[in-house]
């Protein structure tokens, strides 16, 4: 039981850290100005950001498929439309 | 009555393996604003497009140390919600209010840090009138705020009934809580990324 816990608590902890490390990696790129190509990694970046959110704060990872599904679909079709647009 | 919050999840457990976090329509409500924020990031993506002089020139405008500063402070308070509820199926409420208090000061942080921006543009003459990359930012940004003072009542209320014994409906009312804390968060990092950094 202790060892559960203790997992729990560090994949919670350690999503949190790949969390902030992504953020200060993003804003290191994008802090002096981008290309359009840059901009898309950038903004793939941040769906990647969303999508841990999602399955490991939102608990999606062990909710029922189908809502871990929809949401993991609209992560993956929302950026690929922005980055579409961005792209031109 | 108070039920014990870890038994009945140990029976939720054994008649599905996957057990669905909060109530169903917390996610009725998610996907609906999930919605709705899509059709926002679209308008910000073909308006960048369409206005990349204006939009370029505007955001260096922008403090890129607000935005960031209240991104880490967003994913800080949702790594303490996250392990708060974590801390309240075992019992231990003490540890889970803490949590959620430390939460709240991030999310106040966040509000303080927003006004201190908006005022600083509002009184470099920096308006929603000034362009179409301020007027978005501006209303984004205004109805995320929203979003984070409804998510902060939330938590008050969630750290209020960590306080007492609490029951299986409780437990249900704070995972539900914590998924509309974790929604801001979500919400912010686009919003951090369409108007600072791309």
């Amino acid at each position: 039981m202790q060892t559960m816990r203790a997992t729990i608590v560090n994949s919670t902890t350690a999503m949190w850290l790949v969390l902030i490390v992504a953020t200060l990696i993003s804003g290191w790129i994008g802090e002096g100005g981008m290309d359009r190509r840059a901009s898309s990694v950038v903004l793939a970046m941040a769906f990647f950001k969303v999508w841990i959110v999602g399955i490991q704060f939102m608990e999606l990872r062990s909710a029922p498929r189908l809502l871990c599904s929809i949401f993991s679909a609209w992560a993956f079709a929302t950026c690929g439309a922005l980055i579409l647009i961005l792209l031109g | 009555m108070a039920t014990d919050v870890p038994s009945a999840l140990a029976v939720e457990q054994v008649h599905g393996q996957r057990r669905l976090p909060g109530e169903m329509g917390i996610w009725i409500f998610v996907f609906g604003d999930l919605a709705v924020f899509t059709l926002f990031f679209v308008l910000v993506a073909q308006a960048n497009v369409q206005q990349n002089e204006v939009f370029q020139q505007s955001r260096r405008m922008l403090d890129f140390g607000h935005g960031l500063s209240n991104t880490l402070l967003l994913l800080t308070g949702s790594w303490l919600v996250a392990l708060s509820v974590e801390k309240l199926r075992h019992g231990r409420g003490k540890q889970a209010a803490r949590g959620l208090l430390l939460a709240i000061l991030c999310g106040a942080g966040f509000v303080i840090n927003k006004m201190v921006e908006w005022s600083d543009k509002i009184g470099a003459g920096i308006t929603p009138a000034t362009n179409d990359f301020f007027m978005l930012f501006f209303v984004f940004c205004a109805i995320h705020l929203f979003h984070v003072v409804i998510g902060l009542a939330c938590l008050l209320i969630m750290r209020a009934k960590c306080t007492r014994p609490i029951g299986v409906a409780d437990l249900r009312f704070i995972e539900s809580g914590a998924i509309f804390w974790h929604l801001v968060d979500l919400l912010w990092i686009l919003l951090f990324c369409l108007f600072y950094l791309i």
